[in-house]
Parts: C-alpha cells; structure tokens; sequence
C-alpha cells in the first residue's frame, strides 16, 4: 500500500504541475525545471535530482513545488527525516497542496507517527472520500489507542481494507477492544485467509473466540498453532482458556500448568490459575499457587489480590485483608485491591467499617465504578436512624452513587441493576424500567434486569408493556435453566493437588 | 501482532475480580446459599419489649431428642434437613398438645426413638402417650400437617417422609390409626416427601392434601462429601446437594369424601416438572378471591406460588407476584415460612427463611396476591449470620403488631471447628415490629432467646392457656425446647378458634380479620406453615390497648360472619353458621 501511495503521490504531483496559472515564460521555464526533475527521478538519478532541486530553490525558495519534490527524493533516498522537513516547508508556503499532503502522509504512516493525523484530516477535508486516506487515517488511531475514531475511519475505508493486512491487524485489535467480537471475528478470519502461514492472525482470533465464550471453536483454531510452537506459554494460557471455555478443564489446568513452568516471573499465568480456582472453587489449590509464584514475583500487586480473593473464600479474611493491602501498598493507581478490601470487610459482617473504607478510597479514586457501586450498595442498605426523611436521605444518596458508576462505566450493569432496585422502591417505576431495558441491551441474559422489569411492568406498565410479562416469566426461567446446567457444568471439576507438588 | 490480552493487571484482575464478583452474587454451597452482606443496624428503639421467654421442655417432661442424622457431621442431605412439629389438640380437651417428628441415623436410630405424642396435663406438664396412640414410628420424617380430612370433629395426622408418608385418623378415643394405605396414598415408589397441607381446594367441604417433595435422592447415586463443588462449603467437604441433584415432584391428592384420595396432580397442574426443591408448604387465599392458593418454599431453586383457578386447576405465578425470588432476581434458599399481616391491612404477607450469608426476606401483599420485597426497607436484612428455619409472624408481646420469628442452626456440623463464624448450634432470632413497617432485633427476650440450638421446626402456640404465644422448636439431636413466653404488662389479646360445619371441620382456609385501633389484621387458619411445622389452630390476636375488636369471619365455604365489638382477654370459639359457641376447656370471660 506505502509503495503505491508513493508512486500515486509523484504521478498526481506531475499532473497537478500542469494546471499552475503563471506567466507563460515562468510556466515554460518552471515546466522545464520540474519535468528535468521528474526525468531524473525516473531514471532513479536522485543525487542530480536532488541538485537542480536545491539549484531552483536557491532563486524561488518559495517555490512549494520544489521543496516537496526534494522531499521525495529525500524519502526515496530513505532519508525520512529530511524529507519530513522539507514536506513541512512546502506546506508551510501552500497549506493544501495534495501532494506534500499525501506524501508526508505516506511518511507518518510508515512511521506509525501520529503527526500524520492532522494531515489525513486535512486531505479529508477537501476529499472526503478519498477511501484510503480514511484506511490510513483508522491504521493511525488505531495504533494510538483512538479505536472509537479507527472504527468510524475503517467503515469508510472500502473495500480495499480486506486487502490490506496491516490495516486488517489494527483494525481488528480496536474491535477486539471495544467489545465488537463478532466484527473482530470477520476481520481476523479475513486477516487469517490472507496470511496462512503467519500465527498471529490465528492467535488473534483464538482471542476473540474464547471472549465469545466458544470454547470448542478457539481449541481448533489453535491446535494446529499449539503443534507448532509446543513451548509458547503466552499461546499456552490461551489454550487454557479455551479449553476451559470448552468444558475441557483438565485440558485447561494442564496447558496452564505448562505456561507458568515456561514463564515462572510471569505473573499473569498465576492470577488465570487463580480464575481457575476460583471458578471451581477449590481455592487452597489456588492459594498454594500463588505461594509458589510469589516465591518468584515479590512485587507484584496481582498476586496478592489474586491470593486475598481465594483466602476470602475459605473465611480467612485477616488473611485476605493483609493481602490486599499489600496490593495496595505495590500499586496505589489501581483501585482494586481497595474495592477487595471492603468486600471482605462486608463478609466479615463489619458493614460499617467498609462504609468508612469506601468513602476514604473514593477520595483516593474517584474513577473507580466498584467504589460508587460498593458504597450506593452500602447506602441502600443502611437507611440511617429511623424516620422517613433518614430513609429518604440514605436512598437518595445511594442513587447518586450509582449513577456515579454508571457514569464512569456505562455498560456497568450491577450499577443499573441497583438503580433499577431503588426506583422501584421508591414507586419510580418509569426510571426503573428504563434501567432494566439499558441493561438488557447490553446483556440480554441478565436474570435481575428480566425480574426487575418484571416487577416494575406490573407495577406501572401500561396495557401494551405489561403483556410482556409472561415472556419475560418464561425468559427468566429458560435462562436459570441455562444458568444452572452452566453450574453444573463448572462444577464437574475440582482442581487437587498433586503430590509431590511440582515446582515451577 | 498478537492482541494485547495478557500481562495487564486490569485485565487479569477484571477476570479475577469478575469471577469473584460472580461467586458473589450466585455462590452457591452446597445446600442452596448466597452470600449478601447484612444491612448496618440501625440504632436501637429504646422501648421495652414485653415478651420473656424460658425453656421449661425439661420441667414439662420434653425429654426425648430429635434424633436427625450425624452429630459431629453428616454424610448426605437427607441427615440435614430436620423436621417438625406441632401443637395440636388431639383430645378436643381445650388444651395444647404436642407433636413432634424425628428422624434417625444412617447406622440406625438408638433404641426408644420415635415421634413423640405428648398430652397436655394442663399444669405445665406433658405426658409421653405416643405408645398408646399408636404414633410410634421411625425413619426420616420431615413435615406434620394437621387436619380432620374426615369431618369427624377430631384432628388427624399427615407425617412426610423420604420414603413413604403416613396418614394418621384420630380415632376420637385418644389413639390414632395408620391409613395411608386405605386411603390411598401410598406411594408406587420411594420419594422424598417434604412440606405437606391440609387444603379444601375445590371447596367442596372436604380437606384435600398438598404434598412437596424435595429431591429424588438414592443412596447408591448421591456423590460423597467433597467430590465435586456442590459438596463443598468454603473449601470444606461437606454433604452433597440439593444443587446437582434432581428436582422432585410435587402432589395434590383430592379428597373423595369417603376417607379416600386420588391422586389429581397432573389434571390439576400441580405435577409439571417444575425445577424446585419443594419445602414448606402453606396455603391460604393470598389473593384474596375465597380461594386457597398454595405457596411452596422451595430450596435454591425460585419458590412456587400455585394460584387457584376456581376449576381444579392451579397456575404457577410465583415470578410474576414477586415472591418467588430475591429482590435481585436471584434463586434464594427457602426453607421455611411465616404468614401474617405485619403492617395491619388485612392482607397476608410472607416471611421466608434462608440459609446463611443471606437475608430472610419478607414480602408484603398488596391485597390482590400480588407482593413488593420489603426486606430491605423493614430492616430484617440486619440479620444474614444463619441458617434459618421455622418461623412465624406472630404478635408474641400482644401489642397488636405481629413481630417475626425464627430459628437457627447449621446444616454443617463438621464446619464450625474451621470456621467458628459459622456454628453448628445458634441463637432464635426475634424482631419485633415497631409499628411503621420496620423491625428491631430483640436479642435479650430472655435465656430460651439466645440459647444455641441447631433447630429446624417450630410451632406457635398457647400451651398453658394464659393468653400469649409460647414456642415449640425441634432441636436436631437434642430434646426440644418449649420456651413459656412470661408476657409482662397490660396488653390486650384475643384468640379465635373456629369450627366449620359446612366448610371443613378444622376451618382451615377460614381467614379472621379483627378490627382494633383503627386497623385491621388478617389471619388464617392454617394446616401448615413455619417449618414443616403446624401452629395452634385458635388465631391469635394481640390488641395492644384495644379492649375490644370487631371479628368478621370469612369461611371457605363463602359466607361471612361479623362479630362486633368482642371482648378481650378471651378465647371464643365460633361455629360456622351457629355463631359462638362454649369453649372447650377454657372458661369464657364475662
């Protein structure tokens, strides 16, 4: 794609070079200047070029035309930098010449630079459907993080996106990001198909399968990848999660079992294990796991959420509490090992010194959902004193915490679970179904959002909204029926321990 | 270029935290239990609470344990469930009896066990004649329901059993005579029969009989403690199930009229496979269209409220009435129920049990059948440390404003000595409603309050007819405790018993309302409620200051009796279609 660009970018710049209105001997004179040029560069003498270009700069050093031709020869000649220079002269003198435009472009783009962005926006600006400006454009935000504009970039970057692996690889990771698994699907497949010897593509799309929980999918994706690098743990612990996601827990333990003897400092491979234990709840099989990890990573804040959530499990929450505030003592930015702390001080039945806890860490994070959600959760419960206005007071409070989550985190569903709760108790049953429908429309399957709305149809639904109650009756009960097989299913496995343990 | 999917901590840690997240709010261990965090407590009131009670079983003769399964730890869930137990008056003498099921143990019950009969001596005492009844017998008994199927003024007995249920006519000369088999009620196959009710279904004058059955359970079939993550709890092996195990199913036998049975479960609707573990049984007329409805607790799977359909038929509305599930939509335990009117306006509410880690929860009748979760804003969900059982809504310091009951104990004897937060012996817990739909927990109403049992069945009742509600509970593996409410103070009450004559013989289903203080409370008859227990057949009313109250009855039959303006501190008893007439055995107040 870079190469064609290039080639495009000289062609046009020599058909633009034709329409310049000047004096007819200026034109004859700048016609001779830049077609010797475009000779020369045609017959690859870029060092004769690149002297009559800089000979005609010296008499018309605002000749914008001249310093992007030296900024081709420059890049030709792979020296980016100054050609970059002399692009930004030429655009400085004219702004919207294409030319310089695109082929700085090419250069940014090559660079993974986002100083090609303004540039693409510009060009876009003036053509807006210049498809591969948009293809482009998404590869660069992508790259930067940006992926909400990657994707609006992409869907108008045509058809010649499919072509265009790198473009595939970037474009897939964002949607892979933001949740998208079915579109990441069709763009690894894709990425896949048209490189069948690269594993990455196909690792990819492990990925987006085992998000999507299809287990059995991911497994047959990856085999053939597994038989080829056996001794990749990073491709190990994927393997694991999609066995696991199969059903094939055995399987899962065993492939991740592996990853962590490969990779013993890696600290992730530990904390998946702990996923596991905790899924199957045997968590002193956990717990002894992350004794033998910790032997090797001190200082990671991971492992010691990861060994307070088993030790919360099995009631040993001094045990848990100490862990987490190890955690949070290792990595002060992240809130989790905050939210766990109060957690086990709620199973410890102290609910009032986790109320005292959440609301000294939502000074430290404010950003954190879980707080809000923790302390609306908290407030809801506690109706301070007796009376009405206490009651009143407690529940408003707790409502605006959490919307305070649902804020920060839109698609946090427990937090509009909770709100849907205490509209409903407060008679707002209007605000109540709202909440619901916007939970559902994230997760259609979310049992509480079915039984609120339930709830609040027949509290306040109109003749048409409350004929959906016996659907949504039967929905609930198709998927307590899906939830307990799932139950059933997890807990068919117990992970025990091997004697003599073997050490990392 | 693989996608970044590993070595985030968000990333790792949102699945961790995910996941815990998840067990959170669904953990289930073993039998039934999530875990909630309790409600803070708010302040205390500061008002006295009048009710004392004293555990005089001893005194009174109550010796013999329940014996239910392993002391120190159980195998299998049929060893966890317990059973109940009943105050009742076999001998149509006026005064209370006692009932009380057991169980037994997997290497054979000791010698002498059996369900206990006991004759009131009408001085505090009791007497052992279960011999003379006829009522020994022992296996795994779960639920006593008391009704006289047979219209021939005496009560009789319905026992549940994993294994074969036993139907017991009163033979009216003080013993009893086992007739499941002439009426009809044997079953083809082993099952697990669980709660039980008397109910007149069709209304046709004849009580007709509910029986929930908990799982199919086979000795041979059920996993060992700890094999999977059904029999585990916190990590510790313990018995398997009811998760993981199948569901049973539930049966509804019509009465012929002729002391015989037919088995109407399929036509009827009551036999579909609903995913429950059926416990507790109740019925009453929740929506209040003088037809009993049939609400069944059942164990980790959505509770079932059957809805008469006035043609033999019931439908199942237990979701869409919103007393099927917690108020998170969530499957919750469920093992026991309390039915009464909390907030006096009469209509019957619903107070459900549940294991540990959880709230009970309480659901409030809007008159139509139709509930709102009332758990939280009554502040009953300060109380989540454990498992609870028989429980009853019941006005115990008769100041008009029934309070909540109930009893404890684990289901896990072997956990408490690695994890001492959960004990296998625990406290009742008593709440007492504060008039304004919220509750206080009361923990010093005295020694026979705060003593650790591990109890399961419990029944409410006046044994020593001095006009307040004393307790019966079933206490796993020890004698029973019979706690004599001292009720101190001035407080007012009425109790009502009634005789039916074209409805049913018992009234079950009759449904009293007394009008006092400008309020009205609401109560019925019942065959079954608390625990697979039965309470005292005459309703109770606490009157607070009221010196009297207005009574309307509403029989099952359809007609209405209104008795005005009733003396306190009595007991009348009201024939359908007669009025009141004498007391038996208690003298009426001028």
């Amino acid at each position: 794609m870079k190469i064609k660009l290039l080639r495009g970018i000289t062609l046009s710049f020599l058909v633009l070079s034709g329409v310049i209105a000047l004096p007819a001997q200026e034109r004859i004179a700048e016609k001779a200047s830049v077609s010797s040029i475009e000779q020369l560069i045609r017959a690859h003498n870029y060092d004769q070029a690149l002297t009559l270009t800089r000979a005609g700069l010296d008499k018309t050093p605002k000749d914008y035309k001249l310093w992007t031709l030296e900024g081709i020869v420059l890049s030709i000649q792979g020296k980016d930098s100054d050609a970059i220079a002399a692009f930004d002269k030429a655009l400085l003198l004219q702004p919207d010449y294409k030319p310089a435009l695109k082929a700085e472009v090419q250069l940014f783009s090559k660079a993974e630079d986002k100083r090609g962005i303004p540039l693409l926006n510009r060009i876009l600006a003036t053509e807006p459907g210049d498809q591969t400006a948009h293809e482009m454009l998404g590869v660069l935000e992508g790259r930067q993080g940006e992926c909400v504009a990657a994707d609006e970039q992409f869907a108008l970057s045509g058809d010649g996106l499919l072509r265009h692996p790198e473009s595939l690889a970037v474009y897939g990771g964002c949607l892979e990001q933001s949740g998208q698994t079915q579109k990441a699907e069709r763009i690894f497949t894709q990425l896949s198909d048209l490189l069948p010897d690269r594993s990455y593509p196909k690792y990819n799309l492990a990925v987006v399968l085992v998000e999507s929980k299809r287990g059995a999918e991911a497994v047959k994706v990856l085999e053939p990848l597994l038989a080829e690098t056996p001794n990749d743990p990073d491709l190990l612990s994927l393997a694991s999660d999609a066995y696991e996601a199969a059903g094939d827990t055995p399987k899962a333990v065993s492939l991740l079992r592996q990853a962590i003897v490969l990779d013993p400092a890696n600290a992730a491979y530990y904390t998946s294990f702990a996923v596991l234990c905790l899924d199957h709840e045997s968590f002193q099989v956990g717990i002894d796991m992350i004794d033998a990890g910790l032997k090797r990573i001190t200082n990671d804040a991971s492992l010691y959420i990861s060994r307070g959530l088993l030790y919360a499990q099995i009631a040993k929450y001094d045990e848990a509490e100490a862990d987490f505030k190890t955690a949070e003592t290792l990595d002060s930015a992240q809130s989790l090992s905050a939210y766990a702390i109060d957690l086990a001080e709620l199973q410890k039945n102290s609910s009032e010194n986790a109320l005292t806890n959440v609301r000294a860490q939502l000074q430290v994070h404010p950003e954190s959902a879980n707080l809000h959600l923790l302390l609306a959760k908290l407030l809801s419960g506690q109706g301070l004193g007796s009376g009405a206005a206490n009651r009143a007071e407690s529940h408003d409070q707790a409502v605006a915490e959490a919307l305070a989550a649902v804020k920060i985190k839109p698609d946090m569903t427990e937090a509009r679970n909770l709100l849907a709760t205490l509209y409903a108790e407060s008679g707002q049953y209007a605000l109540a179904i709202e909440q619901c429908r916007l939970v559902l429309r994230t997760n259609p399957d979310d049992q509480s959002a079915v039984y609120h709305l339930i709830v609040a149809l027949r509290h306040a639904g109109n003749g048409t909204e409350r004929n959906e109650i016996p659907a949504l009756v039967k929905q609930l009960s198709e998927l307590q029926t899906v939830s307990r097989q799932k139950e059933s299913d997890r807990k068919r496995f117990r992970l025990v321990e091997q004697h003599p343990v073997p050490s990392p | 270029m693989r996608t970044g999917r590993r070595g985030f901590l968000s990333l790792s840690l949102a699945a961790l935290t995910g996941s815990v997240l998840e067990l959170a709010d669904a953990q289930v261990t073993g039998m039934g239990g999530r875990v909630v965090a309790p409600q803070p407590k708010p302040k205390a009131s500061g008002r006295p609470f009048s009710a004392h009670f004293v555990d005089v079983a001893s005194a009174a003769g109550l010796l013999a344990p329940t014996i239910y399964g392993g002391l120190d730890r159980d195998q299998y869930i049929i060893e966890a469930n317990g059973c109940g137990c009943a105050f009742f008056d076999y001998d149509s003498d006026g005064w209370m009896d006692i009932f009380l099921l057991t169980g037994t143990r997997l290497e054979g019950a000791p010698p002498g066990t059996s369900n206990k009969l006991y004759k009131n001596n009408r001085d505090g005492t009791f007497t052992d004649v279960t011999k003379k009844a006829g009522l020994e017998a022992v296996g795994w008994a779960n639920a006593v329901c008391v009704g006289d199927y047979n219209n021939d003024g005496h009560e009789d007995l319905f026992c549940t059993y994993f294994g074969q249920n036993r139907l017991y006519r009163n033979l009216g000369n003080g013993s009893f005579k086992d007739v499941t088999r002439e009426a009809g009620l044997v079953e083809a196959e082993t099952r697990w029969g669980a709660g039980c009710s008397f109910v007149d279904y069709n209304r046709d004058g004849h009580l007709d009989l509910f029986v929930s059955n908990y799982l199919k359970f086979d000795f041979q079939k059920v996993p060992a403690p700890g094999a999977n993550a059904n029999c585990n709890f916190k990590g510790i092996p313990i018995e398997c199930g009811p998760r993981g195990l199948p569901f049973g199913q539930h049966s509804l036998y019509r009465n012929n009229g002729d002391g015989t049975f037919t088995d109407v479960s399929k036509e009827s609707g009551i036999a579909k496979p609903w995913p429950s573990y059926g416990m507790t049984v109740v019925a009453a007329d929740f929506n209040e269209d003088g037809w009993p409805d049939i609400y069944v607790a059942s164990d980790s799977t959505p509770s079932l409220l059957f809805i008469n359909q006035h043609d033999g038929t019931f439908k199942e509305e237990g979701v869409e009435r919103g007393v099927a599930l917690g108020n998170d939509g969530g499957e919750e335990a469920g093992m026991g129920i309390g039915v009464g009117d909390y907030n006096l306006d009469g209509h019957l509410d619903i107070f459900k049990t549940h294991f540990s880690d959880d709230t009970d929860v309480l659901y409030l009748n809007d008159g139509t059948g139709n509930f709102d979760d009332r758990t939280v804003p009554s502040k009953i969900a300060v109380e989540t440390r454990f498992a609870s059982w028989g429980a009853g809504i019941v006005d115990l310091d008769n100041d008009g404003w029934p309070d909540i009951f109930f009893v404890t104990g684990s289901v896990y004897p072997n956990v408490e000595k690695s994890l001492p937060e959960y004990p296998n012996k625990s406290p009742r817990i008593l709440f007492r409603n504060l008039g304004d739909g919220t509750f206080e927990e009361i923990a010093d109403a005295g020694p026979g309050i705060s003593a650790p049992h591990s109890s399961r069945g419990c029944t409410f009742g006046d044994f020593d007819n001095d006009g307040d509600l004393d307790i019966l509970i079933v206490n796993t593996n020890e004698p029973p405790s019979l706690l004599r409410n001292d009720l101190k103070g001035n407080s007012h009450w009425l109790k009502v018993k009634l005789v039916g004559t074209r409805s049913n013989r018992s009234a079950i289903g009759a449904r009293v309302l007394a009008r006092y203080s400008g309020r009205v409370q609401a109560q019925e008859v019942m065959s079954q409620s608390s625990y697979f227990s039965c309470n005292d057949s005459r309703l109770h009313f606490g009157l607070g200051e009221s010196a009297a109250a207005d009574i309307s009855v509403h029989w099952p039959s359809g007609i209405v009796e209104e008795y005005p303006k009733v003396k306190c501190d009595q007991l009348i008893t009201i024939q359908e279609a007669k009025g009141v007439v004498p007391n038996l055995g208690w003298a009426r107040s001028a």
